[in-house]
């Protein structure tokens, strides 16, 4: 066997771990990328309150550490929720309808607009990479960084978050009772609304804030 | 270990066959994918400096603990780290006489915060010119907003452009907002523009302040390190006694939003106006505050009256401004 055939069965035959750190780490941009607008808001939102406040600086730390929270906590729900789709596909609707649960449900809304959150950040940091290499941004060069970075987040939308959306749905695991993820909901539920929001670039290209 | 866990650590799935040459290819795509996300994502999230944190440990290395919120950026402008002394007196220069050096100069106010990509684009040779010059020129820009002044001078027209675009793809409410489109800059550079822009913001702010007392009258004590003329010891004065008779109308030097009325034991009545950027602005010793917690309040609106309450040896006004909490001589920034 060549070395090519050995390294390409060699990856093949590892993907799902690497596929699974990769999914794992596209998550945790998405989340990041909500919690970093979650803070704010949190933080604006204490501020309204009339409270005393002993330090006009405690709202904003408030927050900070409230998102953090949510963001870990995120990314441990992400790893958790990964590693449980493991299981033989479902074969058809009626298959699925007996392993529906809070979480079977729950898993793939959140992980669409965290996913893609995540997407749209390796498609910005893309965009940036490029643009430090190109030898000025004036004209057709703007549209070369643009379009690469939109190209990435394609990329990455495709063969990183999709096939970890078709698990989520498909390998989802038989629940023990159909409460099942009851408790990661209100962090799901946070950080995909803010996902959905601040993450995923569609409210100004459809016409304004929603 | 768990059971699903297990099974899945443990499953052998089976292996991408080894088909058609393209199907390779997507698997070869993928892992280069895989790779580029897993370096954004441990270079840009807390999670993934807390796995690097780990791997450090794992590995022997001694690491400290990673600051897990300074991965959040704040809504606000930064305000800066430190008070920035400008020059009593500086030369007005002409709009469209100010070129790089006056970059150069705006640079050398804001101290050691300059980040190197803004640095390189203000790094400029010739002469020094005065910060306030280097300001003047900000405002020969004719933007009629100076913070975007500030911004344009920093940021650079393609890269604030870039960012405003990828803020109004998300769909922001405002997006040409520094406070908005901030958050589409890249990383690197929206700490860096934040420390420089919120620096520069808080000497414009600083600079528009007024005066609280209309009409002469003597300063009885400066800032700085003095005798207190109550406690005798050598004590740092953080503002400037204003000597004026009891009822004298203090007034606002500029807009801004009264942070706090209230009353004690050293300070008597005191008034705190929050200017914005980072400048604060308090005054002590009052006989009435006029205003209330929370009020909105325009350059020359009567604050309060002035008084002798407190820890206070006779009638006068103390003025105190802040920066970013550190308390600056109020007479440097008095206009003429």
């Amino acid at each position: 066997m060549t070395l090519l055939a050995r390294l390409d069965a060699f990856v093949a035959r590892t993907r799902t771990w690497w596929l699974w750190l990769g999914q794992l780490a596209l998550l945790a941009l998405g989340v990041h990328l909500a919690a970093d607008h979650l803070d704010d808001a949190v933080a604006a939102g204490l501020r309204a309150l009339p409270l005393p406040w002993p330090d006009p600086e405690t709202p904003t730390s408030l927050g900070t550490w409230g998102a953090l929270t949510m963001e870990l906590t995120g990314v441990l729900w992400s790893a958790w929720a990964l590693a449980r789709a493991h299981e033989a596909p479902v074969t058809s609707v009626r298959d699925w309808g007996r392993r529906a649960s809070i979480h079977a449900i729950s898993a793939p809304l959140a992980w669409l607009p965290l996913a893609l959150a995540g997407a749209w950040s390796i498609g910005m940091a893309t965009e940036d990479t490029v643009a430090s290499w190109l030898p000025t941004m004036d004209g057709g060069w703007v549209m070369v960084a643009q379009g690469t970075g939109w190209c990435a987040a394609a990329l990455v939308a495709w063969r990183i978050a999709l096939p970890g959306l078709v698990d989520l749905v498909r390998r989802t695991p038989i629940p023990k009772h159909r409460r099942e993820g009851l408790v990661w909901l209100p962090v799901l539920v946070v950080l995909a609304g803010f996902a959905w929001r601040y993450g995923v670039p569609i409210w100004g290209l459809i016409g304004g804030t929603p | 270990m768990s059971r699903p866990l297990h099974d899945f650590l443990s499953e052998r799935r089976p292996s991408r066959p080894n088909g058609p040459t393209s199907r390779r290819r997507l698997g070869l795509l993928d892992l280069l994918l895989v790779a580029a996300v897993g370096l954004v994502g441990l270079g840009r999230t807390p999670a993934g400096a807390l796995v690097g944190y780990v791997g450090d440990r794992v590995r022997g290395e001694a690491t400290e603990m990673p600051s897990l919120t300074s991965f959040f950026s704040h809504g606000m402008v930064a305000a800066p780290e430190a008070p920035v002394q400008l020059p009593p007196q500086a030369p007005t220069l002409e709009p469209g006489q100010l070129q790089e050096p006056h970059r150069t100069a705006l640079a050398s106010a804001l101290g050691t915060g300059i980040p190197v990509r803004v640095g390189a684009r203000l790094a400029a040779a010739g002469h020094d010119p005065t910060v306030a010059g280097a300001l003047d020129w900000v405002d020969a820009l004719e933007e009629p907003d100076p913070q975007r002044a500030i911004e344009r001078l920093v940021l650079g027209d393609e890269l604030l452009a870039r960012a405003v675009g990828r803020a109004r793809a998300a769909g922001q409410a405002d997006p040409e907002a520094y406070e908005v489109h901030r958050l589409y800059l890249p990383g690197d550079v929206r700490t860096d523009a934040d420390k420089v822009v919120g620096t520069a913001m808080a000497l414009s702010t600083v600079l528009d302040l007024g005066w609280p007392i209309e009409g002469p009258h003597p300063v009885t004590s400066g800032f700085g390190y003095r005798v207190h003329p109550t406690l005798k010891t050598r004590k740092f004065h953080n503002g400037i006694d204003l000597g004026v008779p009891i009822g004298t109308p203090v007034v606002s030097p500029q807009q801004g939003k009264v942070a706090a009325v209230a009353t004690d034991k050293t300070s008597g009545t005191y008034v705190i106006v929050d200017h914005g950027h980072g400048v604060r602005t308090t005054y002590c010793h009052l006989s009435e505050a006029v205003v209330t917690g929370g009020a909105a309040v325009e350059r020359g609106t009567l604050l309060a009256k002035s008084g002798n309450t407190g820890r206070s040896t006779g009638p006068h006004l103390h003025y105190i401004v802040r920066i970013a909490g550190e308390p600056v001589d109020p007479a440097r920034w008095r206009q003429p």
